[in-house]
């Protein structure tokens, strides 16, 4: 995660300290790239003083009111940002209105072309942090607004933006369990397969252009990945027995997954471009559900050696692995979070599964940070290691959410009658 | 992983290739790791031995035995043979043994409490359980497929130990 030093912003300075010292309560490594934690008993929000936007040449009062109703819900999605509205302020500090920096832009269209000319300001003093030209196509306006959130969410925390990230699940509305995936904001649902079988545990390639799930389509579950561009699918292990919980690694060369038959379930290795599989695990028992570390060199995964499914980690290469999770009798579907310090996961309670955390060294305890009411399961990190999604059903109602873990906030990412699930957050998309 | 047509094009004609010849490998590597014991479901894909001739019939075989045949139930999260189920496959195992089957599969399903993941999974261990469970009382398993379902294909739709009781099982289908 590339953190840019800012500078011009005293601002970003004092929100360093800030957050620096509560990471330290927090008994966050002493690592100076980590420290900026904003801790659940005091979270660090930034006062944002958000200008109404201009009308630009070509474009219409309607354009730029739909770029800008965009930009305030990703702004309010970030959970970092208090959000002040404000007419177009005159050159200087606002007066009575207190902020950390102002945002303002305008809107244009010009040779087919919609083009947000952002800016980002500091205060007080109004130095310019930020000042960016975001052009899409006009039917595209939402991705000019998410550009300029992921740049404001960079430029004035230094963490990775996630407002042009998707999230795959599994829905079954048309009868049969198939693969979709959507906007990370709920907008843009989109079917990726259509074999009318079952389909499950989809997981995306690190770029976001292919997708690994499991299907039954040739009677049995095999694993596939899709090409989302062009809908091309390749088999990737295949065979009699389940394989099942596909996971592409980090650096997106490799995919793991569970392989069952006769009195083996282990996790096996088989290189994305296709070859031949390596055994991972040998530990007796179902092993299966594997997430990876950020790093690439380790696995959380599901074992039911003990007796119980229970989370473990080992290395990917190989040795021992270690016994992450005791409380509770069901804990599976780990998720590493993509900045390494939490593990996610489905623990099963007296009522159904709640989502949980637990520190993947082993330090620190198992906590549930979901409530119910009904079951909720399969986390999946943001990549910005703050937001998990999850499915949840109760009373008829099913659907996906999305968690701000140090806040307890949570939105509604999609809800239907029907059943979702296996909810995969997607990495960043390239520039 | 952006590549060209062409890129594409190559890629597949090696993957497909190297699928079909993991597919072949990894056959071999499981029958190398089994170890013949009474107790462990043997491969699948092992030859069997050769069957012994079919008992002579007098009558015309109409199938209607095949409903005869019981599905067997499983513990929550548990994949061993109950006492129960043991005397179930006792008479199951004989009446497969007595008429030619054709082809069987046995479908391992599980209740909806756990993971998908991990009930797929289980319910592959289940069916395993019960395949190796009849070889060892002598039915001649090698047309016999094993495929899980997991929580995917439920019996009874409730929510309750009822339900999930009846769900938890492994099912003879003869297609």
């Amino acid at each position: 995660m590339t953190r840019t030093p800012m500078v011009f912003s005293c601002i970003f300075v004092s929100m360093l300290s800030a957050w620096g010292s509560m990471g330290a309560a927090q008994n966050a490594p002493p690592n100076p790239e980590k420290q900026i934690t904003v801790s659940k008993e005091n979270a660090q929000i930034v006062s944002l003083v958000l200008e109404d936007f201009t009308v630009g040449p070509g474009a219409t009062q309607k354009d730029v009111e739909s770029v800008y109703r965009v930009l305030e819900q990703d702004l309010g999605f970030s959970n970092y940002f208090e959000i002040t509205r404000v007419p177009q302020l005159l050159a200087g500090d606002p007066v009575g209105i207190s902020g950390k920096a102002v945002v303002r832009g305008s809107v244009e269209m010009a040779r087919g072309q919609l083009v947000l000319r952002g800016v980002l300001e500091s205060l007080p003093g109004r130095s310019r942090i930020l000042s960016r030209d975001y052009a899409t196509k006009p039917e595209w306006y939402r991705e000019a607004a998410h550009r300029f959130t992921d740049d404001i969410v960079h430029f004035l925390t230094g963490d990775t933006g996630i407002a042009r990230t998707k999230i795959a699940y599994v829905s079954n509305k048309t009868g049969n369990k198939e693969i979709y995936v959507v906007d990370y904001d709920g907008f843009g649902v989109r079917q990726v397969t259509h074999n009318r079988s079952i389909n499950m545990s989809p997981a995306w390639s690190p770029d976001m252009r292919q997708i690994v799930y499991t299907s039954f389509k040739k009677g049995d579950p095999d694993i596939y990945v899709i090409d989302l561009a062009t809908g091309t699918e390749r088999l990737v292990a295949g065979g009699p027995g389940v394989q099942g919980a596909p996971s592409f690694s980090p650096d997106g060369k490799s995919i793991l997954f569970s392989n069952t038959r006769g009195r083996e379930s282990e996790l096996f290795m088989v290189p994305a471009a296709g070859g031949q599989p390596r055994r991972v695990t040998r530990e007796g028992g179902i092993n299966t559900s594997p997430s990876w570390s950020p790093d690439g060199h380790r696995i959380v995964f599901t074992s039911d050696r003990s007796g119980t499914p229970q989370l473990y980690v080992a290395d990917v290469d190989g040795g021992i692995s270690r016994r992450l999770t005791h409380g509770g009798t069901w804990n599976d579907l780990a998720s590493w979070s993509p900045t390494g310090d939490l593990v996610a996961y489905s623990a099963r309670q007296s009522d159904g599964f709640r989502v949980a955390v637990v520190d993947p060294s082993g330090l620190d305890g198992e906590r549930l940070i979901t409530t119910g009411p009904g079951s909720e399961e399969h986390p999946s990190w943001a990549p910005n290691g703050r937001h998990v999604v999850f499915s949840s059903g109760s009373g008829g109602k099913s659907g996906l959410y999305v968690l701000h873990v140090d806040s307890g906030l949570k939105r509604e990412l999609i809800e239907g009658s029907g059943i979702y699930q296996g909810a995969a957050w997607s990495g960043v998309p390239a520039r | 992983m952006r590549r060209s047509r062409l890129g594409t094009a190559i890629a597949l004609c090696l993957l497909i290739p190297a699928v079909l010849i993991w597919a072949g490998c990894s056959k071999k590597t499981a029958k190398g790791t089994e170890e013949p014991t009474a107790t462990v479901p043997p491969d699948t894909t092992t030859p069997p031995p050769p069957p012994p001739p079919p008992p002579p019939t007098t009558t015309e075989d109409t199938g209607a035995w095949k409903d005869q045949v019981q599905d067997v139930f499983f513990d929550y999260d548990k994949y061993e043979i109950r006492s129960d189920a043991r005397d179930m496959l006792q008479k199951d195992a004989g009446a497969l043994k007595e008429h030619s089957a054709g082809s069987l599969v046995l479908e391992g399903h599980c209740d909806e409490r756990g993971t998908p993941e991990y009930n797929l999974a289980l319910g592959q261990r289940r069916a395993d359980a019960v395949l190796a469970y009849l070889k060892d009382l002598g039915v001649e398993t090698g047309s016999v497929q094993t495929v899980s379902y997991g929580e995917e294909r439920p019996f009874a739709q409730g929510h309750d130990e009822s339900a999930w009781s009846q769900n938890r099982r492994v099912h003879f289908r003869f297609p």
